[in-house]
């Protein structure tokens, strides 16, 4: 299969077939199985991306991540949505690998590699835009940093991102207001009127 | 601070600052799904085995404990339907006897003839109210 068949659009829900896909997993059906990962693998993998900005941790800790989803599969409630369960998975096991493994280079793309996207005048805007976002991101607690990262480019719901990170989702609205708060503080002059041209 | 972050805030969406921050955003890089999947679908065969196997030794082992329980309970209700018929059938053919006999005779001939009670009771009760009839007899 090529990466061309995996979705890297807004995120698919309400898969009617997902609970029988899951009761037919916890009987050992491989194909069921299948299913699942093709269905979740793009998303899973951008969560762990952003949770651990790096491509082979990332790619590992989806792997471990749907193993692990595999063998607590018994847990994951068939008339309940998959999805939610799976990601909560995910996120766990980002954390850890987060905790356990060591600082490592992060991917990023290099301004040489944006230029060549969007071409050298607007890649210079974007390159002045990009460090002030990052160092707004860089200033905000970890939890906050995260939720903005769910909800903002991965489209998760508060309450989603909340059970992932498993905190109430009532904190994690307090977090991504406080979150939300101080980038318009930090970012305001890109935010005023035609500061979204500068 | 703290009391703050359970009073839950409007949901302060800004359109303006999403763009923004989307706008800037380099996404994860592209990742190799094809060969993940394999990788992951590689390492999960031996677990959804062992789930294939668990699942039809359950499947096995209920059918055995059901046949455990069901086959001495049948057997049971088996035997004591036979032994139950041939007591009503025994009855019923000594009760039939019975009818415009000598109770007295017939009461003997029923104690080694291994009838019911029931057949003993109501023969014995006969006996006794014919008994004196038939001393008035003439």
């Amino acid at each position: 299969m090529t990466s061309a068949e995996y979705s890297t659009g807004p995120p698919v829900e309400n898969h009617h077939d997902e609970p029988a896909l899951v009761v037919r997993v916890q009987q050992g059906d491989s194909d069921a199985y299948a299913v699942l990962v093709r269905r979740h693998l793009p998303r899973a993998y951008r969560l762990a991306w952003r949770m651990l900005r790096h491509r082979e941790d990332a790619e590992d800790a989806v792997q471990d991540a749907f193993l692990r989803a595999l063998e607590r599969i018994d847990q994951c409630d068939p008339e309940r949505p998959f999805g939610p369960w799976f990601f909560r998975v995910v996120a766990t096991t980002a954390i850890n690998k987060q905790r356990s493994s060591k600082r490592r280079e992060t991917d990023e793309l290099t301004d040489r590699e944006v230029s060549d996207v969007v071409g050298p005048a607007d890649a210079a805007t974007l390159s002045v835009l990009r460090g002030e976002v990052d160092a707004a991101l860089a200033t905000l607690p970890p939890m906050q940093r995260q939720l903005i990262e769910m909800v903002t480019y991965e489209e998760f719901t508060p309450t989603e991102a909340a059970q992932m990170l498993e905190i109430p989702a009532g904190t994690a609205r307090w977090h991504l207001h406080e979150a939300r708060k101080a980038l318009r503080t930090q970012l305001r002059s890109w935010l005023g009127d035609g500061g979204e041209d500068a | 601070m703290r009391t703050d972050m359970h009073d839950e805030p409007p949901d302060e969406f800004d359109p303006a600052l999403e763009t923004l921050l989307r706008r800037v955003d380099r996404g994860a890089p592209p990742a190799a799904f094809g060969d993940l999947e394999a990788r992951i679908l590689a390492h999960a065969a031996f677990p959804l085995a062992a789930r294939r196997r668990a699942a039809r030794t359950s499947m096995a082992d209920t059918l055995a404990a059901w046949m455990r329980i069901a086959v001495p309970l049948a057997a049971a209700a088996a035997i004591v339907a036979v032994l139950g018929l041939t007591r009503i059938d025994r009855t019923t053919v000594a009760d039939a006897d019975l009818r415009d006999s000598d109770p007295g005779a017939l009461l003997s001939a029923l104690e080694s003839n291994g009838s019911s009670g029931l057949a003993h009771h109501v023969i014995a009760g006969d006996a006794a109210t014919s008994a004196p009839a038939e001393l008035e007899a003439p």
